[in-house]
């Protein structure tokens, strides 16, 4: 009887359903998206794109973005502050805080078309924020840190992006054993002198990695707090990850306070696209933002471009080093069984030195050998660096 | 040979033209020739069944048992003839309470009251034995009076042929048997076969209800007495039940018409041709009958009985029939000879039977005989009859079948009335204000189907004495309970199962309560974990209760308290809480020809929402509304064509705009508290309904309402008016003219209202909201009462109605006001219906076409909607087709069908897309300027009712059926996502998009 009611009640609900759905809606693309934040004291990036219909695939750059744009930012001071080249950044490292900003830019649609001029609404700076400590906890091999801002700007919105540097080690670390290129012998390295100096990939078992949020995910969030937002979660790394093997890790947070309808705005962008569908949802709706065609009141593109000063705060987040992350069965190949394979005849030696321009080096796998390609010994090839990069201290 | 047989040939022709010459000329010959035989054994005189003697017999009748009664068949109307004895006059009782009747020796069956089909009710029961024979007489009238020739084809000699016999009928005699319930027509050869071994007193005769065997005549007339074993025995006729009453002796003597078929004989005989005729028309139970139909057969002339269950008519002296028609109640003909003025006191019987379904003909009559445009009336039976999700009898689900109701979408919790929004509906709970009218996304409505007793939706705004609300006035009345005896019902469903208990409290006072409840949350926890809803809850309870004492006939004192709790969640991370709670005081107080009634009461509503998804921003909001209402009504007939109503009402509203408070101890949000509001909002209103004539009829109305919160001060004069024209009894048309202000508003931005959306009194930045509606309306009643047949047009202005921002955040705002935007809005539509409220298919099937709009008139150029152009209203539905049928096949058994198709609601579609902050996001058209799919939904159910048995200890019923029987996927919403990282895909969610079996049982005891 149990088990018949469970089956009513879940008939009752497996009945609502998600399924796939063609509206047939007219595809309006063409109107100009631009993004970006003029913040005062550091380098300002802006970028503008278009809209276009479903169909069109998302990295196909051309048919998102826009012929040509370019950006500069004005001050109501007289001042203009001019795009560096046409990539987009704006240097306002000096510029002050004591007027108000408006970016405005030129935009070419497509070729052949002329080109619209939009700008935003002036503003005055909002201050920069106070960054305060970064809470870390960890649970069920997870890292959890947590962000504090505080400010004396009422609206209690903040946005903010993060620049990460770690150090971490090739898979594999240092080889022990060499290969020498005249016999095609495998010997152990003992001593460092004797080792060929293409054979130098033990320099490089330790990089640096610096990766940046900047022009990625824009974060934002409302205090329930006040205007101080409390032990805000913003990022995750799992226990395991090389972000955290070497134990050092840091990261440097970059925080603005933005005025309120921005934080709606750039809210209302999200949850239009994220939060639909639920039988309590917001009916989402076309996002106005503060950009206006120059010429065309009624014309406007999509974006809200504010004003603010930046904080930056850098941590170190310091984690007990884990040792050398093995797992050779990730990487271990049968290189040699393939080359003998091909090559039945041909002897050992000469085997190892086919397999070395392959790109492999010999690993010590008791009981046996294992060929490994380079990048399990040269952190380079993941896109780190051997020094550490400048203006992390 | 040969010459012979022409020589035949010749004279045959000449003899026959020569006949033929004579059959012109003297009506007597006509009825010669070869169809003599025909006459002699097919017509006779007579319309009974073989002579027009009564003979001596035993009438089975309404569970009663009548000997030693005088009885005649009438085979041509299929019907009983009965009289005590030949010094009295013959009367045909109700032939579908007779059950059986015997006629000397002879048992005669209805087979109607067996259920089994038949060509006609009575059967002689000729044979009793395994395969039981029956004999059908059946006549059909054949000439007129005064005519003998009327059918061309007699022509025949007849030596019985008697010229002063005016009417003839045609005969036809058939055979039967009944095989598993089925009757089965017997050649006459297997007739006369299986009654050579004729039975009688055999199985089918015991099956009768009281069946036993004549015994003895000559019994005489003796008091009643009822043994208590389910059925009377051997009652005779009560004394006097035949006789016309003598004079009644003075003008104020009552009278109480008790019996059926007696004859009644009111007031005094004197000078005056008229003279009127009132009374009290009560129930079983004793209680007021308001809204029943009293009909005088010789003049046509009618009214209805008003609240407190009286009515009056003024009438032609003389002899005439009058008829008592109630939907849920047996329909009353009582036989009058009205003397003078005086006083009838009528009691209606329950239906023992519920294959009648009249349940709008007093309706429909109303439609011809008052002002009032807009309304619909449902009765508490209709309710059980239209097929619903799980089953549950549904108030609002009934209300969303009439044209001009609309929803956006199935597990929506509000409705709309002729394009209005959802907030703009003021639903009345037996006078209590409900917030929030449904439990479990809106599969149930608060208004337990038990406990109510009649639902009024006034779609123009209501009358003078209610007000508040823009679009419509939803008035659910509550039942009283029984004074006759304890009683009660159980209902079980698949999700819900409801208790209802009634009975006396002494002898002035009943009581009567029900009680919900779901078990749908253990179900949730026998879910696998794996599944999605694994975790989740959902649940609720309510509670209604009514004491109503009377101490005297005049006086109504009532108590009404409703409580609701609900709270559903799925996942572990976001709880939902709301409930209602209502009580109120009511006392009505007759003293000559004033009513006046007083309420008193209070209303609450209130909703809580507990967030976890992050355990440092753990929050609960609280939110509640509380109303506290005082209330006097008065009603007086200034004259015989004016009927004045007059009253005040006195509103205290205290709002919590919301309390934020942190969950958990890790929580860090620091506590926040919207202000509270609070207003006060007093009405006047006088309004008076004048009937100079039952051809035209005006009503008028005036409310003054006003509205106080701080320094806000608003008032405005409602206007309330409409007018009447009857061309005949049956076609009517009406105009109707009202304006309405509405000071509390709810605010939402999402398609359906949540539990947890805030309502907002109007202030110094939020402006009430202003209606006016004007609509015109055609009415005819044809087939004889049988079809209803109605066309309404409407045109409504709405001004300061309220709409949200780009970007609007509504929660625990400040500042709501500044998220608001004020619109107009318009809407016209027509709304046409055909209704057909008796015979065994009964229901109605309706169509409307509607538009409604907004616009914003707040803002201009780029922040206003739209651009400040109108836009497509949330409700805007232009098509709306609604069949609601049921058929029954016998009293028993019926089936229910509900179809309902309405053009998909208007959406903001995304329309391209664009990449933001390393996202892909929508960009969206113009606010509702697309539309989801149609909605069509069909839903079948048959019923299997009590049986005939009344006097059973418990009764059960059956539903068994079907909702969405198509399993069409009705989109609710279209929303989109990305699926390969490389496009977007839309996805519409169906909230029921698979057909939903259920069943339901019902035991009333």
């Amino acid at each position: 009887m149990k088990k018949s009611l469970v089956i009513l009640f879940v008939l009752m609900l497996v009945s609502s359903c998600i399924y796939p759905y063609t509206p047939d809606v007219s595809d309006e693309y063409g109107r100009v998206v631009i993004e970006g934040d003029i913040s005062l004291g550091t380098v300002s990036h802006f970028s503008a794109n278009q809209v276009v219909p479903f169909d069109a695939n998302f990295y196909t750059a051309s048919s998102i973005g826009v012929y040509k744009a370019s950006f500069k930012v004005e001050a109501e001071n007289g001042l203009v502050y001019n795009e560096i080249g046409t990539s987009g950044d704006i240097d306002l490292t000096a510029a002050g805080a004591d007027t108000r900003y408006r970016m405005v830019a030129e935009i070419t649609r497509a070729e052949g078309e002329d080109a619209v001029v939009f700008a935003s609404d002036w503003q005055e700076p909002a201050p920069a924020p106070e960054i305060g400590r970064l809470v870390e906890s960890a649970q069920d091999g997870i890292l959890s840190l947590a962000l504090n801002l505080s400010s004396d700007y009422e609206s209690g919105c903040y946005r903010w992006e993060y620049e990460e540097l770690y150090h971490y080690r090739s898979p594999m670390g240092s080889p022990t054993l060499e290969l020498d290129l005249e016999t095609g012998a495998i010997k152990d390295h003992t001593d460092a002198s004797d080792i060929n100096e293409v054979l130098d990939w033990w320099k490089y078992e330790w990089c640096w990695m610096e990766t940046s949020s900047r022009r990625s995910a824009v974060a934002i969030a409302k205090s329930l707090q006040g205007s101080t937002l409390k032990n805000h979660e913003f990022l995750t790394i799992p226990t395991s990850s090389d972000k955290l093997a070497a134990g050092e890790y840091y990261l440097r947070l970059i925080a603005r306070s933005i005025p309120e309808a921005q934080y709606r705005y750039l809210n209302a962008v999200n949850e239009g696209s994220e939060k639909m569908g639920s039988l309590f949802s917001p009916v989402p709706g076309e996002q106005i933002g503060n950009i206006r065609n120059v010429a065309d009141p009624d014309d406007y593109a999509i974006g809200y471009v504010g004003v603010n000063r930046v904080a930056k705060k850098l941590f170190h987040i310091y984690t007990p080093g884990r040792g050398r992350f093995f797992n050779p069965d990730n990487y271990a190949t049968d290189i040699l069984v393939t080359l003998r394979e091909a090559y039945p005849e041909m002897p050992g030696n000469l085997l190892n030195l086919e397999a070395y321009k392959w790109g492999y080096y010999p690993y010590v796998y008791d009981p046996g050998l294992l060929w490994l390609p380079t990048f399990c010994y040269d952190c380079r090839l993941s896109g780190g660096t051997p020094e550490k990069p400048k203006g992390w201290d | 040979m040969r010459f012979r047989l022409l020589l035949l040939a010749l004279i045959l022709p000449i003899s026959l033209s020569a006949q033929v010459k004579e059959a012109t000329d003297s009506p007597s010959m006509l009825f010669r020739g070869r169809l003599a035989t025909r006459y002699l054994s097919g017509f006779n005189g007579t319309p009974y069944w073989d002579t027009l003697s009564f003979q001596k017999g035993t009438v089975y009748y309404n569970a009663c048992l009548y000997e030693n009664v005088e009885v005649r068949v009438d085979a041509c109307e299929d019907k009983l003839n009965v009289r005590q004895d030949k010094s009295f006059a013959s009367i045909a009782p109700d032939p579908r309470q007779v059950a059986w009747f015997t006629r000397g020796s002879e048992l005669f069956v209805n087979m109607e009251y067996l259920g089994v089909r038949s060509p006609a009710r009575f059967m002689l029961l000729v044979s009793d034995s395994d395969t039981p024979v029956f004999k059908l007489v059946q006549k059909k009238s054949r000439s007129v009076p005064g005519n003998h020739n009327g059918v061309t084809y007699l022509g025949y000699e007849d030596p019985k042929y008697d010229e002063k016999v005016i009417t003839y009928y045609e005969i036809a005699t058939s055979f039967w048997t009944l095989d598993r319930g089925f009757l089965m027509r017997l050649k006459p050869r297997k007739a006369r076969k299986l009654m050579a071994s004729a039975v009688q007193n055999g199985a089918f005769s015991k099956s009768l209800p009281a069946w036993h065997p004549v015994e003895g005549t000559g019994a005489e007339l003796v008091a009643p007495s009822v043994k208590r074993s389910g059925t009377k025995v051997k009652e005779s006729l009560p004394v006097g039940y035949f006789e016309v009453q003598a004079d009644a002796g003075t003008l104020t003597e009552t009278i109480d018409a008790k019996y059926k078929n007696k004859v009644y004989r009111i007031g005094i005989a004197g000078a005056a041709t008229s003279a009127k005729i009132e009374g009290l028309i009560t129930d079983d139970e004793v209680v007021a009958l308001s809204g029943v139909l009293i009909v005088d057969s010789g003049t046509g002339t009618y009214t209805r009985s008003d609240k407190n269950g009286r009515y009056h008519l003024t009438l032609p002296v003389g002899e005439t029939m009058l008829t008592f028609n109630d939907p849920d109640k047996e329909e009353q003909k009582l036989s009058v000879i009205l003397c003078g003025d005086g006083v009838l006191n009528v009691q209606l019987h329950d239906r023992s039977t519920l294959l009648d379904a009249a349940s709008i003909s007093a309706e429909s009559m109303r439609q011809h005989r008052t002002s009032d445009i807009g309304i619909a009336s449902i009765n508490s039976r209709l309710i059980s009859k239209i097929p619903t999700a799980f089953g549950e009898g549904d108030v609002l689900k009934v209300v969303l079948a009439l044209p001009g109701v609309q929803t956006v979408g199935e597990a929506s919790a509000g409705f709309n009335v002729r394009g209005g929004s959802t907030d703009q509906n003021l639903i009345l709970f037996n006078g209590n204000t409900i917030y929030y009218p449904t439990h479990f996304f809106g599969i149930n409505s608060v208004f337990s189907p038990d406990m109510t007793d009649g639902v009024e939706l006034h779609k123009g705004g209501g009358p003078a004495s209610v007000g508040g609300r823009v679009s419509s006035v939803l008035d659910v009345g509550v039942r009283e309970g029984s004074s006759k005896g304890f009683r009660g019902s159980l209902g079980l469903g698949l999700l819900t199962s409801r208790l209802n208990l009634e009975g006396p409290l002494g002898h002035k006072t009943t009581i009567n309560t029900g009680f919900r409840t779901s078990y749908s949350d253990w179900l949730l926890g026998l879910v696998p974990t794996s599944s999605e809803f694994s975790g989740g809850s959902a649940n609720f309870y309510d509670g209604t209760i009514v004491i109503t004492r009377k101490p005297d006939k005049n006086t109504t004192l009532q108590a009404f308290g409703y409580l609701s709790s609900d709270g559903f969640s799925f996942g572990a991370d976001t709880t939902f809480r709301y409930g209602n709670a209502n009580a109120s005081l009511h006392w009505t107080k007759e003293s000559g020809s004033w009513t006046a009634k007083t309420s008193i009461g209070l209303d609450h509503y209130s909703n809580e929402m507990e967030e976890e998804q992050d355990a440092s921003e753990a929050y609960t909001l609280q939110t509640s509304v509380d109303q506290i209402f005082a209330r006097l009504n008065l009603k007086h007939p200034l004259s015989a064509s004016h009927t004045m109503t007059a009253g005040a009402e006195l509103l205290y509203y205290k709002l919590d705009g919301g309390h934020r408070r942190p969950l958990g101890e890790e929580s860090m949000v620091i506590p926040k508290d919207l202000p509270t509001e609070t207003a006060l909002q007093p009405s006047l209103y006088f309004s008076d309904s004048w009937n100079p004539d039952p051809s035209y009829s005006v009503d008028a109305g005036l409310r003054l309402s006003s509205f106080t919160q701080g320094e806000s001060f608003y008032a405005y004069p409602e206007l309330r008016l409409s007018g009447r024209y009857s061309f005949t009894p049956v076609l009517s048309v009406k105009a109707g003219l009202n304006s309405t202000a509405q000071y509390i508003h709810l605010i939402s931005n999402s398609s359906s209202i949540s539990p947890v959306n805030t309502w907002k009194l109007s202030d110094a930045k939020i402006r009430p909201t202003i209606g006016y509606q004007a609509s015109t309306g055609v009415y005819w009643t044809i087939l004889g009462g049988k079809l209803d047949l109605s066309a309404e047009t409407y045109y409504k202005h709405v001004r300061d109605h309220l709409d949200y921002a780009y970007s609007a955040i509504l929660v625990m705002n400040e500042n709501l006001a500044d998220d608001l935007v004020r619109v107009a809005g318009r809407s016209y539509g027509v709304e046409l219906m055909a209704r057909k409220s008796v015979g065994q298919l009964n229901g109605w099937v309706s169509y409307t076409w509607s538009r409604s709009f907004l616009r914003d008139t707040q803002n201009t150029g780029l922040m206003a909607i739209n651009g400040g152009r109108w836009y497509n209203s949330p409700s805007d539905k232009p098509h709306d087709f609604k069949f609601i049928g049921n058929y029954a096949f016998t009293k028993r058994y019926s089936l229910s069908l509900n179809i309902d198709y309405s053009t998909g609601r208007p959406v903001t579609f995304p329309v391209g897309y664009y990449i933001y902050a390393n996202g892909a996001r929508l960009a969206y058209s113009l606010r509702n300027a697309y539309r989801i799919p149609d909605y069509f939904r069909m839903d079948v159910a048959f019923n299997i009712d009590p049986g005939h048995y009344l006097k059973a200890l418990a009764h059960a019923s059956f539903t068994v059926g079907c909702y969405n029987v198509t399993g069409r996927k009705n989109a609710y919403s279209v929303f989109y996502d990305t699926t390969d990282g490389s496009s977007l895909k839309a996805y519409k969610l169906s909230i029921f998009a698979t057909p939903v079996p259920y069943i339901n049982l019902n035991v009333i005891f």
